[in-house]
């Protein structure tokens, strides 16, 4: 009875103690965002990952307020929650997206052991995703030394996607890059709190690299226009089907203090 | 200003006494409560086909609650050897030993989402006993209990997560909105059972001999599983 005494004692002291803050002081706006480079978002997640659903939504959520040219998400499937590709067959209509290497591209940031997780541009290491707004905001008005082009094209009568790479430094530039090839619109399981969703739309999948997994050594000179190459054979198996409609290739310039800039380009068709 | 600051001072240091009170932490398997330090039993199996690849489950349903808002930190460890998984808070994670962190509503009971999950291509493959031990602690105060998983411990064989066909201790159960026809085959393709089937109801299965078994249901829905028949 005393202690319920002194607790409406106490809220009532509370209540007249608290500051006037002006009607016009209390819902303060965030300055629009004017990206000045293009980030991306390594988003490392699993098909049997209950709450992964919930960062492909923040992803999705993240790029409607930037723009698809600024925000570049990558969904790598990796760890315990991931189901290895070499598990598939597509002529059964089972599908499962973990590559080998999504796992060598998470353990490169370290060892996590919870999912959903992610890296919010090569920076500041695994973030949890309701971090990933802030670190995004910061990473996307940060200014970047170079600009980064990237041009695929696919040629159906070699089976080859031919990837230019164009980039512009405005800084001497010892750096790394990485040219990985992801697909959007792959309907395949996802697991949920509510069970298996059986056509479940599967977006930014990580599926290759063409590039060294941990990029092209690149050395750039200020003002120097520099080019790379590469080329990718679009995988059409029982174990991967790619849909060459829905490829894009993301080209990433980094260096050991994160990522520079990026670029996502959709794969267009020649001949 | 400084009455306001001395009032606010005095507020303070009344409700910290009051926030001395012990969260009561409880543990729950569905609507019941589990009594502190005891050990349960769960047997339920289910099986999903991947296509090529089955999964099978045991998944209590577990909860953590308080009666206070709190932060409470939930710990379980497979004492058995094998890898267990739990996302409560917000994150999933698997291993041997698994900690979540999570802030918990008063007398609202948070979801631990709990289960042990393995792939196999033979539904036949042994199913092992996973016994677990939870720990929950809020401040001062830790709540435990076991978990003992073994579908061994129950007549129940695998259970097909769809509610149109189950496999339970009576037999194959049906429960389907129009006529329909509930076919059994063996593993080798024999057909040992067909039946027109129409709402609820339940096909014996006692003369059947052990092994795997292949159901199909073809009506205005098909349905097709496997069931495990010991």
């Amino acid at each position: 009875m005393l202690k319920k005494f002194l607790g409406l004692c106490a809220i009532l002291t509370l209540a007249t103690s608290c500051s006037d803050i002006s009607e016009n002081d209390r819902l303060i706006e965030m300055d629009t965002v004017k990206p000045v480079r293009s980030i991306v978002i390594e988003d490392f997640t699993g098909q049997t990952c209950v709450n992964c659903p919930d960062a492909h939504t923040v992803l999705e959520a993240l790029v409607e307020q930037y723009g698809e040219d600024y925000v570049i998400p990558v969904s790598i499937h990796a760890g315990s929650f991931g189901m290895a590709a070499a598990n598939s067959n597509y002529d059964k209509g089972n599908i499962w997206l973990m590559q080998p290497e999504g796992n060598q591209i998470q353990d490169a940031y370290g060892s996590i052991n919870s999912w959903p997780i992610g890296v919010v541009n090569g920076r500041g290491g695994f973030a949890n995703l309701d971090a990933w707004a802030k670190a995004t905001r910061i990473e996307l008005l940060r200014e970047s030394e170079a600009s980064v082009s990237v041009i695929p094209d696919y040629d159906p009568a070699t089976g080859t996607i031919e990837i230019e790479t164009i980039i512009h430094p405005y800084a001497d530039i010892q750096g790394k890059l990485k040219v990985w090839v992801i697909e959007s619109g792959i309907v395949a399981r996802q697991r949920n709190t509510e069970g298996w969703i059986t056509d479940y739309r599967h977006d930014n999948v990580w599926r290759a690299s063409a590039s060294a997994l941990e990029g092209d050594a690149v050395s750039l000179e200020n003002g120097k226009t520099f080019t790379m190459k590469h080329t990718i054979a679009v995988r059409d198996s029982e174990k991967e089907r790619w849909n060459t409609e829905n490829l894009s290739v993301v080209a990433i310039l980094g260096n050991s203090s994160g990522y520079i800039n990026a670029q996502r380009r959709a794969v267009q068709r020649v001949n | 200003m400084r009455m306001k600051k001395l009032y606010s001072l005095m507020a303070m240091a009344v409700l910290t006494v009051m926030g001395s009170h012990a969260a009561d932490l409880k543990f729950w398997i569905g609507d019941t409560e589990i009594e502190n330090g005891k050990t349960i039993t769960y047997s339920t199996l289910t099986s999903d086909d991947l296509g090529g690849l089955y999964e099978i489950k045991m998944a209590p349903e577990l909860f953590v609650s308080s009666d206070e808002a709190t932060s409470v930190t939930i710990i379980a460890a497979c004492t058995s050897g094998q890898d267990i998984q739990m996302c409560a808070g917000g994150q999933c994670s698997s291993g041997k030993t698994v900690t979540k962190t999570a802030s918990v509503n008063a007398n609202e009971k948070l979801p631990l989402i709990f289960d042990w999950i393995d792939y196999v291509e033979d539904l036949s493959a042994p199913v092992p006993a996973v016994t677990t031990n939870f720990t929950a602690t809020a401040g001062s105060v830790t709540r435990k209990f076991t978990l003992v998983m073994d579908p061994a411990a129950s007549s129940l064989k695998l259970v097909e997560t769809t509610n149109t066909v189950t496999y339970g201790r009576e037999g194959l159960s049906f429960d389907v909105a129009s006529p329909s026809t509930l076919s059994l085959y063996s593993i080798t393709g024999t057909q040992v059972l067909s039946q027109r089937v129409d709402g609820q109801g339940t096909v014996n299965t006692h003369s059947l001999r052990p092994g795997v078994y292949i159901y199909a249901l073809r009506g205005a829905r098909n349905v097709t599983g496997k069931i495990l028949v010991k």
